[in-house]
């Protein structure tokens, strides 16, 4: 098939970023292009192949199973950044992000976050206003700020809580 | 990921996959070629995605796949097990210790440690891909993925060809997990057939390994390849 030689690398590498596993990445991808090819669907481009590997690894990330597997996995460390308001923020968090926030807003979060892109870019490929990308963005932030609060708040053990 | 001091608005990871597919209208073209010009980061994003090896898993026949779970075909299913079954037994008779043609080489998978040691070969020529190839022709170019126990393990990789032996690649360790790709390619010439061999976990040094397949660790699997000319 030819679009999954053409696409499929770069899927690939999107699943990568998102998922941190080039395993779950291939199970994403080739089960995306067996569908397609299933469908007979072939006249694909890059931004719907982009949009339909979102919605997939969002779907794999909220899976309960696969998620305490995904967050065990990437509690060790920080091999990636990426950055709210200049505030590093793990793979891990935005995981955690993931699970709290509503459907369009994960949407959102993937394009933003691991894709990079600006809001005039989401607002084109999902079809949602550019006041509705802003809004959930903004959204986003604010959760994404609780949840670090929350992860500093947690006190060592034996230690007084400064905040009580 | 790459906005870190970027030269405005960094580009997004889509925008820099459609350009390097050469898929972006030559205006908005023009515009990525003079960012990337200015952009540090931005370059550097370009050319992970220009360097990466990566390599596609074979697609899975969803025909193949439905077809073998047709209620219909059920008399076909129970002879295509009887042929399986058959094949089974043979390949047994084939790799039991002490049988007339026992081989002397690692197989490509086996058990290892509560889980399974296999080596995948990918062959890339002119541009084509080939998952699992039995041939090679002069100048391909071979990669390696290994499946293996998940964790940091030492790992080098040997090919034997004819009396010889030689090491293609410089990797200390890998990152096991399913089908994991080893860092690196190599390319094949030559008129004899080919054992690629990948030592996981206890690796002897290369002198002694390169003195034959004898001296091979247990965790070893080898994939052979014949010329095709």
């Amino acid at each position: 098939m030819d679009i999954y030689q053409r696409y499929g690398p770069a899927l690939m590498r999107k699943c990568i970023r998102m998922l941190g596993s080039v395993q779950d990445a291939e199970d994403i991808v080739q089960g995306l292009f067996v569908d397609l090819l299933r469908k007979q669907k072939s006249d694909v481009d890059l931004p719907y192949l982009y949009r339909a590997v979102t919605n997939r690894s969002l779907n794999h990330v909220r899976d309960r199973h696969r998620r305490a597997a995904l967050l065990q996995r990437e509690s060790g460390g920080q091999d990636w950044i990426s950055r709210v308001d200049e505030a590093p923020v793990s793979r891990d968090l935005l995981l955690k992000l993931i699970q709290v926030l509503d459907g369009k807003s994960r949407e959102i979060l993937v394009y933003r976050f691991f894709d990079d892109m600006t809001q005039e870019e989401i607002s084109e490929l999902t079809g949602y206003s550019r006041k509705t990308v802003g809004k959930k963005l903004d959204r986003i932030r604010s959760r994404a700020e609780a949840l670090l609060r929350d992860e500093r708040c947690i006190a060592p053990e034996g230690g007084a809580d400064a905040r009580r | 990921m790459h906005d870190a001091d970027c030269t405005g608005a960094p580009l997004s990871w889509l925008v820099l996959e459609q350009y390097h597919l050469g898929e972006l209208k030559p205006s908005r073209r023009d515009q990525v070629e003079g960012h990337l010009r200015d952009c540090g980061p931005c370059r550097e994003a370009i050319e992970t995605i220009v360097q990466d090896p990566m390599v596609l898993p074979p697609l899975p026949s969803a025909d193949v796949r439905e077809r073998l779970f047709d209620v219909n075909l059920l008399p076909f299913r129970f002879g295509f097990a009887a042929v399986m079954a058959g094949f089974l037994i043979l390949l047994a008779i084939r790799l039991w210790p002490g049988s007339l043609s026992s081989p002397s080489w690692p197989p490509a998978v086996m058990g290892y440690k509560g889980g399974e040691l296999a080596v995948f070969l990918v062959r890339e020529r002119n541009g084509d891909i080939r998952h699992a190839p039995t041939g090679y022709l002069d100048g391909d170019r071979f990669r390696l993925h290994v499946t293996c126990p998940p964790g940091d393990r030492p790992l080098d990789v040997v090919v034997y060809q004819g009396d010889g032996a030689y090491f293609p690649l410089n990797v200390a360790e890998i990152s096991c997990t399913n089908r994991a790709a080893i860092p690196g390619a190599f390319q094949l010439s030559g008129l004899e057939t080919v054992h690629v061999c990948v030592m996981v976990d206890h690796i002897p040094p290369r002198e002694t390994v390169a003195a034959g397949p004898s001296m091979l660790p247990d965790a070893a699997v080898c994939a052979s390849l014949k010329p095709l000319k």
